[in-house]
């Protein structure tokens, strides 16, 4: 199994889109943590960029901005991943029918609220007629593109372009708020790992990866393995180091996707207390909010990483600097209630 | 010679307008009655301007049917009843021993609990879980206790043609070696009122694929096809239906709802389904169409179609006009009337075809009709240009 990430395209909370990492972090300073947005046009032309949404031109230009790093005009494949897809377009389309009492409709609204808007719109702007799926699997999403990709680059495509993408909206922020989902306005959201207070709060964000079947000397990051189960965590973590003849003390870093809400913090440091005593801790839920596709910002981070050998004192689970030793190796892990949990494996490349 | 990994289809499960499982949507193909009628539970203020492809059972007598206490989404209700139905054919009892996965394409999800919502009756915590397409997803997977793989896919109309072939792929590939895949999709206000904004949507019967069609009607329904090895199949002595033996996934890259003019993703995907099943194109004996009955799909891929098998045009139906277009279920639904082509023997016709679209002439089948069949092409295309054709043939 050979997926290397080529190059990157993010546009987050963070400015991952025009600086290079280490960044100057922007902690939360509410509940909702939105994307920094670069000028569109500049990357999409602006005919095309008046009827398009915010997601998809989120989308669209993390792709388009990955694939020019790559310095390569169309992919082999397209998979675009979604928690929660077009959200904006699908609830003003609900607004409209409820509104306009079902007359008088914009289809515009509605073509733009399915979940393969973004990975349709990459297609027709680059005129890529390859392969083209959509994954919408809650929030293991971005991993099953991941393994995906791994799949097609088995079958012999020599790229894929791999994105995850989710978006801030106030009527699905509501909603979830009505239902508990949010910490309060004013519990503290800068120490979300060792919160004491339950919710999490809110984000977007689009990240999108070339992903390649060959290293050359541009190439940091490589995929060692896609893990997406429900179960004991500990056992599949022993068989992804037998998949890869490592063990514990050969990952010196975990990026957890804890989330802040304290009834689920013990699962997540009782298992990294258990199975990697050693590794450095860190998370990015407050760098990014939550959002189904957030493990694509992660990934985003893990290629910076191991790229760069620098590790923000802002990335620490708690706000230490750690040794800088050389990190080779890197866990992603999120865990969802009551069971679920997703891992991907990264290495740093031997060029 | 390393023998091929075969895929085969040892269960099958289905609702829809024509029948609330195998046998009944059997004999209403065969019967040639349609599921088109007027819409009578859909909450819409368009209700008697329209007709529509709805399953005969309501919410409760769904949920009666799988002994489901929980409110669920009407798209996770035609989920379960279709995907008990396959569990139940295929038989597959070594889940212990076996890697088992669950795939499932959908595009409204639970959209009817969030319409609820809208209308001030629902509440938000049960919004939330079942509003996005995972949902069905994780139930069914609960369900039948299948924990390997579960993954959900929403490539609008050809979502569940792309859950059976990412399930014919992991097989292939080794990862896993059984997969339940297919789709659902239920009737919503949501669509309704989103393909009569675009305003392709025929008021009365659909007549695919002739020169008077006027648009489509909408269907809802669940199908389910249980996929696993050859070897495993055997091993256990399964019954195969067929077997799945080419698929291809391509995009128009055109426009996000219209097809090229020359069908350029459909014939791509045609194609390079045939390739992949080392087939060439007189091997086809039969093409379920995507079919829908609008303007734009009928005509593109008529020219599609002309443009691959040249002279040598198999037999082909849209069977959309008995079902309605089950959008994300489509694939899936029609993959299971492709296997009882096989199975049957059976040619099911385009009901309503008055005459031939004068730009290219193409007559689908009219009549039922009985041949010996060994390999069809079933076509699924939809918005954003995503284009899947899959191959299905007689286990020899």
């Amino acid at each position: 199994m050979n997926a290397y990430i080529k190059s990157t395209g993010a546009i987050t909370p963070q400015p991952t889109f025009d600086e290079s990492f280490p960044w100057k972090e922007n902690m939360p300073a509410n509940l909702r943590m939105n994307a920094i947005e670069p000028e569109y046009k500049n990357y999409i032309p602006p005919v095309k960029l008046r009827r398009m949404s915010r997601v998809v031109k989120m989308g669209l230009c993390a792709a388009i901005a990955c694939l020019k790093k790559a310095d390569l005009e169309q992919p082999d494949a397209i998979i675009t991943t979604t928690g929660w897809g077009c959200l904006a377009d699908t609830f003003r389309f609900l607004d409209e029918i409820v509104e306009k009492n079902e007359q008088t409709l914009s289809p515009a609204t509605f073509i733009q609220s399915t979940h393969n808007t973004v990975g349709g719109q990459i297609a027709l702007l680059l005129g890529c007629q390859e392969y083209n799926s959509v994954y919408v699997n809650s929030n293991s999403s971005f991993e099953h593109g991941l393994l995906d990709s791994i799949l097609l680059l088995n079958e012999g495509k020599e790229n894929v372009l791999l994105g995850g993408i989710d978006e801030f909206n106030e009527t699905d922020f509501n909603l979830k708020k009505q239902a508990g989902y949010w910490k309060n306005e004013d519990d503290d959201l800068q120490i979300l790992p060792n919160s004491k207070t339950t919710g999490t709060i809110s984000g977007e964000g689009s990240a999108f990866f070339l992903l390649t079947d060959k290293e050359d000397s541009s190439i940091y990051a490589k995929i060692d393995g896609v893990k997406i189960f429900s179960g004991d965590p500990d056992q599949k973590l022993q068989n992804i180091f037998q998949e890869n003849n490592i063990c514990a003390d050969d990952i010196q870093l975990v990026i957890s996707g804890i989330n802040g809400d304290s009834l689920k913090n013990n699962q997540y440091v009782g298992f990294y207390n258990r199975m990697l005593p050693s590794a450095c801790k860190c998370c990015y839920k407050h760098l990014c909010g939550e959002h189904d596709s957030a493990s694509a910002f992660a990934l985003w981070l893990a290629e910076a990483v191991l790229r760069t050998q620098v590790l923000p004192e802002y990335l620490s689970w708690d706000q230490r600097i750690y040794d800088q030793k050389q990190i080779n190796r890197i866990l992603i892990h999120h865990y969802n209630t009551p069971d679920e949990h997703a891992f991907i494996l990264v290495s740093k490349t031997n060029i | 010679m390393k023998e091929k990994n075969e895929i085969w289809i040892t269960g099958l499960g289905i609702i829809s307008s024509i029948g609330k499982n195998l046998s009944e949507c059997e004999d209403s193909l065969k019967e040639m009655k349609s599921g088109i009628k007027p819409i009578k539970k859909l909450n819409t203020i368009h209700k008697n301007d329209y007709v529509a492809g709805e399953v005969e059972l309501s919410n409760s007598e769904l949920s009666n049917e799988s002994d489901i206490k929980k409110q669920l989404p009407r798209t996770a209700l035609l989920a379960l009843k279709a995907a008990k139905e396959a569990m139940e054919s295929a038989v597959f009892k070594e889940k212990g021993k076996a890697r088992v996965g669950i795939i499932l394409g959908t595009t409204v999800g639970g959209m009817d609990k969030t319409e609820e919502l809208y209308k001030r009756k629902g509440n938000p915590g049960e919004y939330i879980p079942m509003h996005h397409c995972g949902f069905t997803t994780s139930y069914l997977a609960k369900y039948f206790d299948i924990n390997d793989y579960v993954n959900t896919i929403s490539t609008a109309c050809s979502s569940s043609a792309n859950a059976i072939m990412l399930g014919a792929r992991l097989i292939k590939n080794g990862i896993l070696d059984a997969v339940l895949a297919g789709g659902s999709d239920a009737l919503s206000s949501f669509t309704l009122n989103g393909f009569r904004s675009l305003m392709i949507l025929d008021p009365e019967p659909c007549k695919p694929f002739s020169a008077e069609r006027r648009g489509l009607n909408l269907g809802e329904g669940a199908g389910f096809v249980f996929l696993e090895s050859k070897k495993t199949a055997q091993n256990r002595n399964a019954k195969g239906f067929c077997k799945v033996s080419g698929y291809a996934n391509t995009n128009d890259a055109f426009h996000q709802t219209a097809s090229s003019p020359d069908g350029r993703g459909a014939y791509k995907a045609m194609y390079e389904a045939l390739i992949s099943a080392e087939l060439d194109p007189d091997k086809i004996d039969y093409i379920n169409i995507h079919g829908t009955g609008t303007d734009n799909n009928d005509l593109t891929e008529s020219i599609a179609i002309i443009r691959l098998f040249k002279e040598g045009i198999p037999d082909l139906s849209s069977t959309k006009a008995y079902t309605g277009h089950c959008l994300g279920a489509a694939g899936s639904i029609e993959a299971i009337f492709s296997v009882l082509s096989i199975t049957n023997g059976a040619l099911y016709p385009n009901l309503r075809f008055t005459n031939p679209i004068p730009e290219t002439g193409l007559i689908p089948v009219m009549e039922y009709k009985e041949k010996k069949i060994r390999h069809v092409l079933s076509n699924s295309f939809g918005f954003g240009g995503c284009d899947t054709s899959l191959i299905f043939s007689a286990i020899e």
